[in-house]
């Protein structure tokens, strides 16, 4: 069978012709959209400034929180369990043994 | 510009180069998508999972064959795999579809070859083509849709020239086999 043979002529022209395609500028970016989200993580100085200081700066100022408000609380409670009263100069008045 | 130019420019990491690529081969990669998968929201799905998969495998294009080759190898494994997932869920066989579609068939195998074809005769198209064990059909539509060269289809199938004929000859005689009770009505 040769490329020439008209039987199968009559069959390229009905059943194997090219589909029609459109080329796209949807397509493309389309393409170049899925490369850019199955990029793997690669380490750059300014992805690391981009993200790590606010991410710093932000864990600093929660740390400087949690730090001082305990502390303060626990202070009151202290006082308050070991029957410890200050007057408004914030001297001892009495301690209740 | 030239592949090679463009794959160089990509290595050095501009992007804007494969964009290149991509354009260029779009409407190929999709004409070979379509042949093979016969529904072309998934063929358009498969044509873009091709080019990212170039993308990222470009690395170990080594220039030993030409850049399309190597593309539709990629194009032909893909959708390979995609068409012999799809073919187990086939619910039509050949006898079925010869008989409920017969005579529209043979009126689609009269028309000159110049003639248009229409929605209704893309879908018969389709339909046939979609009987075809997905290697044949991939076998034809490089030869005859894409019009590759029988070194370019051993370069795309990585088989010998003799593979690629043998191959071709057994694709072509089961697509003849099946339509020979119209090919006989008409004295071919």
């Amino acid at each position: 069978m040769n490329d020439h043979d008209p039987g199968w002529e009559k069959i390229k022209c009905a059943f194997l012709r090219p589909p029609e395609v459109r080329p796209s500028d949807a397509f493309v970016w389309q393409v170049m959209e899925k490369i850019e989200a199955r990029k793997p993580f690669a380490f750059d100085l300014s992805s690391f400034f981009r993200w790590a200081v606010p991410t710093f700066a932000v864990m600093t100022a929660a740390l400087f929180v949690i730090s001082v408000w305990p502390v303060a609380s626990d202070e009151a409670l202290a006082q308050e369990l070991a029957g410890i009263q200050l007057d408004s100069n914030g001297d001892m008045l009495e301690v209740d043994l | 510009m030239e592949d090679q130019i463009l794959i160089q420019k990509v290595h050095a990491g501009d992007q804007a180069a494969y964009t290149e690529i991509v354009r260029k081969y779009q409407t190929r990669l999709l004409q070979l998508c379509i042949s093979m998968l016969h529904d072309e929201k998934e063929a358009e799905d498969a044509a873009q999972e091709v080019f990212v998969k170039a993308f990222y495998a470009l690395d170990r294009f080594q220039g030993k064959s030409t850049f399309y080759t190597w593309l539709y190898r990629i194009a032909a494994n893909h959708c390979l795999d995609v068409a012999r997932k799809k073919s187990r869920r086939r619910t039509m066989s050949w006898d079925q579809l010869l008989e409920e579609k017969g005579d529209k068939i043979e009126r689609l195998l009269a028309k000159h070859p110049q003639t248009p074809q229409d929605t209704g005769d893309h879908e018969l198209v389709h339909q046939v083509l979609a009987l075809l064990p997905p290697d044949y059909r991939l076998i034809l539509t490089l030869r005859e849709i894409q019009g590759l060269s029988y070194e370019e289809m051993t370069e795309v199938l990585h088989c010998s020239l003799a593979a690629v004929k043998s191959r071709l000859r057994r694709a072509r005689e089961e697509f003849k086999e099946k339509l020979r009770h119209f090919l006989k009505a008409d004295n071919v």
